[in-house]
């Protein structure tokens, strides 16, 4: 299916506009239509609002599938990187979702990760995610985050 | 023996049941304190997490919010 710029981009907005109103069911439809299109897999926005739906529709494995597309596509957005980050922690891969925080981390300073990485200093204090203790100090310390 | 000398005597006695008393009180806060320590360690071990669960990430709450509220803020496609 290939349709116009313009009609891509009208759609798009119906899809958000459905998310909006809490009618995620109508959005995803249109959004998964959309996905057939070329501009769909050109645009970062398409792939995190599709992971967003599909979150609020509390399909994680989908979630983590858009997430990771947008991760790949545009490897310096922190959004897409904290989308898959969360993806994996729900679907219990702590290792994989450290080594996106820590890929992303690596090459670019945190802003929304800010507040990740003061959850996990609260994790190691509690005795969980003691396995990544080591990167993750290293990361907070980088990024001036202390708890 | 004159009246100054038993004053000079007793004096001394007196401070140092003070500071006996004083040095008591003190021992009994640090005991109270180490107590206390030792109690809040094994209640720590008590609800530790244990084998794989010490590997696990719990808490995102706060990483939920931002990407919930930066993924609510996306309105239109990026590129096309």
């Amino acid at each position: 299916m290939e349709i116009s710029k313009n009609e891509y981009s009208n759609e798009f907005k119906k899809a958000v506009k459905m998310r909006d109103n809490s009618k995620f069911a109508h959005s995803i439809a249109i959004l998964e239509d959309l996905a057939k299109t070329s501009w769909a897999s050109k645009d970062l926005n398409f792939h995190l609002v599709s992971g967003g739906v599909y979150r609020s529709l509390n399909d994680h494995v989908q979630a983590l599938k858009c997430f990771k597309k947008a991760s790949i596509l545009f490897p310096e957005s922190e959004l897409a990187s904290l989308g898959l980050y969360l993806s994996y922690v729900k679907a219990d891969k702590s290792e994989k979702a450290i080594s996106e925080l820590k890929r992303y981390l690596d090459k670019y300073p945190a802003k929304l990760y800010k507040d990740t990485l003061a959850e996990l200093l609260d994790d190691f204090n509690s005795g969980y995610a003691t396995n990544f203790k080591n990167t993750v100090l290293s990361l907070a310390k980088r990024n001036k985050v202390v708890l | 023996m004159g009246k100054g000398e038993v004053k000079g005597k007793s004096r001394p006695a007196k401070k140092k049941i003070k500071k006996t008393f004083q040095e008591e009180d003190h021992l009994e806060k640090v005991v109270k304190q180490v107590v206390g320590i030792f109690k809040a360690r094994q209640k720590n071990r008590k609800y530790a997490p244990k084998g794989m669960e010490q590997n696990k990430i719990r808490s995102i709450d706060k990483s939920e919010q931002n990407l919930q509220t930066e993924l609510n803020r996306l309105k239109g496609s990026s590129r096309a």
